[in-house]
């Protein structure tokens, strides 16, 4: 009986134990998105350890999807042996990491300094979370003029403070493969190349099974290009008219525009496992030659340049005959934020060391580091371009093209978040043959609607 | 054995896991349920809007596409996996040779992680590169291939019923194999003496005693399928255009991916209430049956 006794209590202490371990959640059941809470390293700095505090992004491996990140931090770390270290903490990507973010706001281990969409800034803003960073900016910064007038016009802007850094410039329109152009005669797209031009590669492409443009439209947002091109359009003479209430997405010429992505589709533009096909499955399949054009950005100028080397060039995508606005649009606007929690600076150790690695982060020093690994200068002061990427520098050229301006954000930059995956689910809608252009954007009316309604 | 039978000592057994399964899974739903009327980014404060969201449900396009979609997958998945899990554990109750490899190869797929399970069927049905379209192909009959996912035709959600069907046959087919082994072979023996055959004493035999089993069966068929999600995150991720989002991964996708975590919970708390009462309403008939 005592025996019995003694086995019942063991058993139930054992129980209490594995419940306990159940809840504190061990690494093998733990989240990506739990694990990058957890991880999120704050200590104190002492007289003898150095102050750290963690930067989060939406790059699980940083050295492999962000090299300029990853070897700014690195470098800077190195500077600063014995005083500061910077402990980064990676997501799978964007919107687990922006899940990540809401859930560590919300729970109070919020990073120190993390990545965050413009679009998310506003409630994080009112919610108190985030750090007034205009005299950090104003007083290290030498920002591009144009980045700092995007930064003044975005939300990043509450209160006539701004509260985020944005990460890297955005560049984006399509990589494309010379050979693959090559292979069928097809004269290379330049600024100059219309529309009419681009449906008549498609035909010689599709003629001979090859994909013309690959994005992957399991991942909803990669229509980077596609957004740059709306500004051909007249997206900017219309969206602040939109978010007040007083326009409409179905307006002509948003009208006209999806027509053309329409035109794209119907002329076998896109793989037919498109939307089966997520972005980097895309990429795979540019890099092997299965596609003609690759929408991306200049942070995939590595490995377009390891695959591609010279055979690689980039364009900012048709200019539109039909269309009464501007066409010598290009991309390189302001990408996502970094911001600084509002808690952590409240340690005046804590809030010298992110000022001091700030301080670095605007640097020329550190926008060498972002050339030096593809990755586009935020800086006014010029930077050494000698050593860069095949890829990349076939981007630096594009930029410079005499005449061409930067949109001043990219389309969904400004969007609130239902209307931005609206945006995207409209976009793919239409290239995927699933939308009229009409129905993709009454679709983006009743989401605009109902946005503005709440 | 009259120490353990005592009611006090069950209890105290029980409590530990009790305590987890309220904290974790009870009290996880009634605060599901309150955000559900509520509008919530996942930041800052909730606002209450009752039932707003509810009633955004009855016109939300993607919502009714989900439900049907979440439909076709449990009536192909119920139609499929009840009778030919019962006609392959009938089948595996005979004395064959290989009936333990048998058992062992149909078991394999519900051990394969359903986020690879994802990934192996999306080589087999990618409308380009899929092995059953290649295949048809390069036998000449490239006419049958179809876009069994992400197309407009929204064959996906049938794809997916087949999927989940293929991945938990094994496992529902050892439930039953497990319910006809408790049967006593006397009373098949019976039966054979007065010249009874292998169907009728299937139907008059077997299926009356698996009462208990079918129900069980049912029910975690039920419940399984309105918890698909990795299968078709990996498969489609609820594209193109949320054609193939099942109830569950449009809750998710509403929820992280457009940050309307309010109407997202009201979702999950109309999928869970739809799960609860199916499951409830066929337990109910058969007992009432029973007696």
């Amino acid at each position: 009986m005592r025996i019995k006794k003694l086995v019942a209590m063991l058993l139930v202490v054992s129980m209490v134990f594995m419940s306990a371990g159940c809840s504190n959640g061990g690494s093998d059941s733990t989240t990506e998105v739990e694990k990058n809470i957890s991880e999120s390293i704050s200590t104190e700095g002492s007289e003898d350890e150095p102050v750290s505090f963690t930067f989060a992004a939406h790059f699980a491996d940083l050295k492999e999807s962000n090299a300029a990140l990853y070897n700014i931090i690195d470098t800077f770390n190195r500077q600063h042996e014995g005083q500061i270290v910077v402990n980064y903490s990676g997501s799978a990507d964007k919107s687990v990491h922006i899940t990540a973010m809401k859930l560590a706001a919300e729970s109070g281990s919020l990073p120190d300094v993390f990545f965050l969409p413009t679009t998310n800034a506003v409630e994080f803003y009112e919610a108190g979370y985030l750090y007034d960073m205009t005299d950090m900016i104003e007083q290290y910064g030498d920002l591009d003029e144009d980045t700092l007038n995007s930064l003044y016009e975005s939300k990043d802007l509450q209160d006539n403070s701004i509260y985020g850094l944005p990460l890297t410039a955005l560049v984006t329109g399509f990589w494309y493969n010379k050979d693959v152009f090559d292979r069928y005669g097809v004269a290379y797209p330049d600024e100059g190349t219309t529309f009419d031009e681009l449906l008549t590669m498609i035909d010689t492409f599709k003629a001979n099974g090859v994909t013309t443009i690959i994005n992957g439209a399991k991942t909803n947002y990669s229509v980077w290009a596609f957004l740059l091109a709306f500004a051909r359009y007249g997206f900017f003479e219309h969206d602040k008219a939109i978010a007040a209430g007083s326009d409409v997405w179905s307006n002509d010429d948003f009208i006209k525009y999806f027509e053309k992505i329409q035109q794209l589709q119907e002329a076998g533009a896109f793989a037919e496992n498109n939307s089966v096909t997520d972005f980097f499955q895309a990429k795979e399949l540019f890099l092997a030659g299965e596609a003609a054009m690759f929408d991306s950005g200049a942070w995939d100028s590595a490995v377009v340049s390891d695959a591609l080397g010279e055979k690689a060039g980039f364009w900012w995508g048709p200019i539109f005959e039909d269309s009464n606005y501007n066409q010598q649009y290009l991309m390189q606007a302001p990408s996502v934020s970094v911001r600084v929690n509002a808690e952590s600076v409240k340690e005046p150790e804590k809030l010298e060391a992110i000022t001091e690695f700030m301080k670095f982060y605007m640097s020329p020093e550190a926008d060498q580091i972002r050339v030096d690994n593809g990755t586009v200068p935020l800086t006014s002061v010029d930077v050494d371009a000698s050593n860069v990427n095949a890829a990349f520098a076939k981007m630096l050229e594009a930029l410079k093209i005499e005449g061409w301006i930067s949109v001043p954000y990219q389309a969904d930059a400004n969007l609130s978040e239902v209307v931005q995956e609206a945006l995207y689910d409209s976009m793919f809608g239409v290239i995927c043959g699933i939308y009229t252009p009409e129905e993709a954007l009454e679709i983006m009316d009743e989401v605009q609607t109902r946005a503005l309604e709440e | 054995m009259h120490h353990l039978s005592k009611s006090r000592n069950f209890a105290i057994m029980l409590i530990p896991s009790v305590a987890v399964y309220t904290l974790y899974i009870v009290i996880s739903v009634f605060v599901a349920i309150y955000y559900s009327f509520t509008k919530y980014s996942g930041v800052g404060v909730e606002k209450w809007v009752g039932l707003k969201n509810y009633k955004r449900l009855l016109t939300d396009r993607y919502f009714i596409i989900a439900l049907s979609n979440t439909g076709i997958i449990l009536v192909v998945a119920l139609i499929t996996l009840v009778v030919l899990g019962f006609l392959l554990a009938n089948l595996l109750h005979q004395k064959l040779k290989i009936k333990g490899v048998c058992q062992a190869l149909i078991y394999i797929p519900i051990v394969i992680a359903p986020i690879v399970v994802g990934v192996i069927w999306l080589f087999i049905l990618d409308p380009s590169y899929g092995f059953i379209n290649n295949f048809l192909r390069y036998i000449g009959l490239g006419d049958y291939s179809r876009s069994w996912i992400g197309a407009k035709n929204n064959l996906a959600a049938y794809s997916i019923a087949f999927i989940y069907f293929w991945r938990n046959l094994g496992y529902i087919a050892t439930i039953f194999l497990t319910g006809i082994n408790m049967i006593s072979d006397e009373i098949y023996e019976a039966a054979g003496i007065d010249g009874v055959n292998w169907f009728t004493k299937m139907i008059y035999i077997t299926i009356p005693m698996l009462k208990e089993t079918i129900t069980i069966v049912i029910v975690l068929v039920v419940t399984g399928v309105f918890k698909v999600l990795e299968i078709v995150t990996q498969l489609t991720n609820g594209g193109p255009n949320h054609l193939s989002e099942t109830l569950v991964t449009y809750s998710y996708t509403v929820s992280f991916n457009t940050g309307e975590y309010g109407y997202g919970m009201s979702i999950a708390t109309v999928t869970f209430m739809i799960s609860l009462v199916f499951s409830l309403f066929y337990i109910n008939v058969i007992n009432k049956k029973g007696k």
